[in-house]
């Protein structure tokens, strides 16, 4: 099976922000089972992020404020070249800016790597109180973003979009018109707060995060299920896959490949190895001979 | 489900074991404060947070079914409000977390080396109350007033040893050193290790060039202590330091480039150790 015209033998990605930051991490997850990795999103220059607490979970996920913790795209491009010397998986490298501009630059830098393709995090919900609010929720700064990209990209590009923006399935439709290859649905939705009822304070430092796991995979399978009938490019669904059963949800509704973040908490990183038996085990007793006959399945009457 | 509750905790008592040296202690009363969960064994850590501060990874020094210290060093912001806590106030963990040594029998060595030694105090309880041989222990420190457990170590085995820096108390010299001279004179089965990591690196090469198996327990960045965010791994084999370790066999470390040369910092980037 290829994806954007790369073999992948597995349909499962780690998600961006999931251990991504050093390829010995993504190689692992490859190890195991993983298709294609993301790399954490890599900012010009390197950030430390908010201080812990950084995760907090409740019943039904988990809500996250690492606020964009990564090394800089330079240290970031080195360790993609240490991940494409040990292997042929697809890596995606994922950039986010301060401003419109700093996409075009940062993919720049990634074209002259051994990258197999990007992704613009145009959507992280965690540095708005510095960035103003995240450019996924303005389909005019996502079209400028994406348009500048496209000018200046040799590899395919993903455009990652955030389900706070109530019209996201036209926004996801606008950057493909402007030239995006794929899209990537969903970020963390909302900001979400969890208490610490003993001491009446949040338990995040930054107070609030976005919501990812079980709790919004409903939500991640809608959005893909009508993304799916508007776009014509792939799209990678994420948003609470846990098991093979959500995963094959995900494929149901129109996911070209499915996108693991949260379920790396629960199960582990070797949980690639279990969703691709889980995924396999449904194939061997179903009619299907492949995984990717299960794509957009929902649609078919 | 909840995988890893947060169990908000009560201040038993702080007390200042040396200069910016402390060890707080709490209780389990709080209704989130489940002890089933709780069962933690030398080596473990937990993470701690002081609400409006921050949260870090503390070795466990003492666990029981309705108390747990640690002991930790002022050193930035969330010591610096640890080591202000008073008794009845809050405190919230998570864990405990991570690997732990694992006990056995024969002849052994602890090497506990300044404010890394809870580990190995709680480690050689443990080996006394399940009925292991008497290990031979190592304390050393910077000067003698760092030398922490003294006492109970003194207790612990007969073949207690101490090292400080600047000679203020008995062997002048590090751990190491006198590690080295211990192995001339006599054999040893297994040797764990709690200390600085270059310290730890040194000692860990001692015990190859004599074919000795050790237990090393590292430290790393920890942002989230549940092998998502990535900030702890160690290359190249991609060992995710607060699930996998902290304590680490000579088998894994003899695979592990960055223990005693590199570590990532708050950003991921990597600096030298
Ligand atoms: C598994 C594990 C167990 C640990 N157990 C203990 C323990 O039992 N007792 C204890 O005191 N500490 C322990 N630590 C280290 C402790 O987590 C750090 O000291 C912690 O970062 C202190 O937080 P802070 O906010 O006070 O300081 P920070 O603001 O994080 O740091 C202040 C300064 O100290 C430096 N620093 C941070 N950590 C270390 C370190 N480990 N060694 C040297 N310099 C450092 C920082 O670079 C910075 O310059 C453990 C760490 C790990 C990973
Ligand atoms: C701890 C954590 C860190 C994340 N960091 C990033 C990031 O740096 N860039 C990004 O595009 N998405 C990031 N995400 C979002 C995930 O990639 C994913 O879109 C979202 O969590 C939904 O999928 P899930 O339910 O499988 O986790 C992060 C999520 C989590 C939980
Ligand atoms: S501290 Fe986050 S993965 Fe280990």
């Amino acid at each position: 099976m290829k994806f954007l015209g790369k073999e992948i033998a597995s349909p499962f990605v780690l998600a961006s922000g999931i251990l991504g930051i050093s390829a010995s991490s993504m190689l692992r997850a490859v190890r195991d089972g993983a298709g294609m990795v993301t790399t954490k999103s890599l900012s010009l220059t390197p950030r430390a992020g908010h201080d812990s607490p950084i995760i907090a979970e409740f019943d039904g996920g988990l809500t996250n404020s690492v606020g964009l913790t990564n090394p800089g795209i330079y240290e970031g491009l080195e360790e993609v070249e240490k991940y494409k010397r040990e292997t042929d998986a697809p890596i995606i490298v994922s950039i986010f800016g301060r401003h419109i501009d700093d996409f075009a630059e940062l993919a720049k830098l990634v074209n002259q790597s051994s990258a197999d393709f990007i992704e613009l995090n145009l959507s992280c919900p965690n540095v708005e109180d510095e960035f103003s609010r995240p450019f996924a929720l303005d389909i005019h700064k996502v079209g400028k973003i994406v348009a500048s990209v496209s000018r200046v990209t040799t590899i395919p590009f993903l455009t990652k979009l955030s389900p706070n923006a109530p019209n996201i399935i036209d926004i996801a439709k606008h950057a493909e018109e402007k030239g995006s290859h794929g899209a990537t649905l969903i970020n963390t939705l909302g900001h979400g707060m969890v208490i610490d009822i003993y001491t009446a304070k949040p338990v995040l430092k930054n107070h609030f995060g976005g919501i990812s796991g079980p709790a919004i995979k409903p939500l991640a399978v809608k959005i893909v299920h009508d993304a799916y009938k508007r776009l014509n490019t792939p799209i990678i669904g994420t948003g609470g896959v846990t098991t093979g059963n959500d995963a094959i949800e995900m494929l149901m509704v129109g996911a070209t490949t499915v996108g693991v973040g949260t379920a790396v908490y629960y199960r582990g990183v070797d949980v690639f190895k279990a969703l691709d038996n889980e995924l396999n085990a449904f194939i061997q007793q179903s009619e299907f001979t492949h995984w990717s006959e299960l794509i957009g399945r929902v649609h078919r009457d | 489900m909840i995988k890893y509750p947060r169990m908000t905790m009560t201040v038993v008592n702080i007390r200042e074991e040396a200069n910016d040296i402390f060890t707080i202690e709490l209780a389990f009363v709080n209704s989130n404060c489940d002890i089933k969960y709780f069962i933690a064994k030398p080596g473990q850590f937990i993470m701690v947070q002081v609400f409006g501060v921050g949260e870090k990874p503390f070795s466990i020094f003492h666990s029981v079914e309705t108390s747990l210290s640690f002991t930790f060093k002022r050193i930035g912001s969330v010591t610096e409000a640890l080591a202000k806590i008073k008794p009845h106030d809050l405190l919230t963990i998570r864990g405990p977390y991570g690997t732990e040594y694992t006990l056995s029998h024969g002849r052994n060595l602890l090497i506990g080396g300044g404010y890394a030694t809870p580990p190995i105090r709680m480690l050689a309880y443990e080996l006394k109350k399940q009925g292991f041989e008497e290990p031979t222990i190592i304390n050393a420190a910077r000067t003698q007033e760092y030398l922490l457990y003294s006492q109970e170590f003194n207790k612990l085995t007969n073949a207690y040893h101490e090292a400080t820096d600047d000679g203020s108390r008995a062997y002048h010299g590090n751990a190491v050193e006198l590690m080295r001279d211990l192995l001339t004179q006599e054999k040893f089965d297994k040797i764990y290790i709690s200390g600085p990591e270059k310290m730890a690196y040194f000692a860990f090469l001692e015990a190859e060039k004599y074919g000795i198996p050790c237990e090393i327990s590292l430290e790393r960045y920890m942002k989230c202590g549940v092998g998502i965010c990535g900030s702890c791994v160690l290359d190249p084999t991609g060992l995710i330091l607060c699930q996998e370790g902290p304590v680490l066999s000579s088998e894994t470390l003899r695979n592990i480039e960055d223990f005693g040369k590199l570590l990532r910092n708050k950003t991921g980037s990597i600096e030298k150790i």
